[in-house]
């Protein structure tokens, strides 16, 4: 993996360890120069000892509520167990009744299962969840900024359901969702059905959220034709928020990324290239032994030519 | 101290942690595991009070046989 792949790895894993442990990803910023592989064990390991503690008492718990109807086991769950020990038992309860349970549940509740779930530990039941079930809790999940739950759950649901989840996802949501998924892989089918006119509302997202590292990280993983519009949409961007991708790009060494923007536009190269000559020779030295390390350089023409003070 | 450190992340995580993570400073390495026991203690506490509310919700009927089950 490449330094830029590794450290946009790595920020996905530090939004999501920040979600598990209920903090700030700021109070985690020290973890993000280390290995994304590493950060994804961490994570893991913390999901075990989290979703594991308590399992005797809640198989118990889930055993007890066959006893009680579907209707009654929803309004226990909202009144009394509340949504982390809901989200426990969905995972322990017989599927098609979690899913008969989970119809019977509003949209806000929903949403509050969600965020505490492992989805590893439900995927039957949320592949069975309605298209309609799913984009009300998108909604829900979308108005609370909650992208890192979003993302864990589209790799377990049916292609209806993704569908719908995507109408429900504004620009924004769609930008950061795709960031945070747990499989990159997952990105086609999260935008595979996609209008060609959303491309222009995701890069408007991007310049006015400042998100051009998930923009750019994005780009990798589109089909060409997305990526064709993406790229239009960047191009046709007023020159301050262009001016943005060439920082971001600088910033966080996505040469890569950027050639997949300038392969349709030759001035972008220009400007990238102007921008690295003026860079201070150390810190360029220190990019270019990076990218040679990664084997880019060569495959970078002109920007590594720039890059290696050629 | 670094390695007493790793060594009260890998207790909190109750077996391996990754090996990257003794690129972290000892401050670091206990201000993780302290996250790692503070969601810990939350969740059961949590899960916990969720459990006693629950069975005071339970039909009085039904209320024998679940707590037989859950014990």
């Amino acid at each position: 993996m490449s330094h830029a792949a590794d450290m946009l790895q790595g920020r996905a894993e530090v939004l999501k360890l920040a979600r598990l442990l209920g903090l700030d990803p700021d109070q985690l910023a020290y973890l993000e120069p280390l290995p994304a592989d590493d950060l994804r064990a961490l994570r893991d390991g913390i999901t075990e000892v989290l979703y594991d503690g308590q399992g005797g008492s809640l198989r118990r718990l889930a055993a007890a509520s066959r006893l009680l109807p579907a209707g009654l086991t929803a309004i226990l769950g909202q009144r009394a167990f509340g949504p982390l020990l809901s989200a426990r038992l969905a995972g322990m309860l017989d599927p098609d009744r979690a899913i008969d349970v989970a119809g019977k549940l509003p949209p806000p509740f929903l949403a509050d299962v969600a965020s505490e779930l492992d989805p590893r530990r439900a995927s039957a039941l949320i592949g069975g969840l309605s298209p309609e079930l799913i984009a009300a809790a998108t909604a829900e999940l979308v108005a609370r900024g909650e992208y890192v739950t979003m993302g864990r759950f589209v790799g377990h649901l049916s292609d209806p359901a993704v569908a719908a989840a995507v109408s429900a996802m504004d620009d924004r949501a769609l930008l950061e969702v795709a960031f945070v998924l747990e499989d990159k892989d997952q990105v086609g089918r999260l935008l595979s059905r996609l209008p060609p006119a959303r491309a222009a509302g995701i890069i408007r997202a991007a310049a006015d959220g400042g998100l051009w590292v998930q923009a750019l990280d994005l780009l990798k993983h589109l089909s060409a034709r997305q990526r064709r519009d993406m790229a239009a949409a960047a191009l046709a961007l007023e020159d301050a928020a262009l001016q943005g991708v060439l920082e971001a790009v600088i910033e966080h060494e996505l040469w890569d990324e950027a050639l997949l923007i300038a392969e349709h536009d030759d001035t972008v190269t220009a400007r990238l290239v102007a921008r690295l000559e003026a860079m201070p020779a150390k810190r360029r030295r220190a990019a270019a032994a990076r990218a040679r390390e990664d084997g880019a350089l060569d495959r970078l023409g002109v920007l590594g030519q720039a890059l290696a003070g050629a | 101290m670094s390695e007493d450190a790793f060594d009260a992340l890998r207790a909190q995580l109750g077996g391996p942690a990754p090996e990257g993570l003794k690129q972290l400073k000892p401050e670091d390495l206990r201000d993780l595991s302290d996250a790692i026991r503070t969601a810990r203690r939350r969740q059961a506490k949590a899960l916990a009070d969720a459990g006693e509310r629950a069975l005071a919700h339970i039909p009085r009927l039904l209320r024998g046989p679940v707590k037989r089950i859950v014990g």
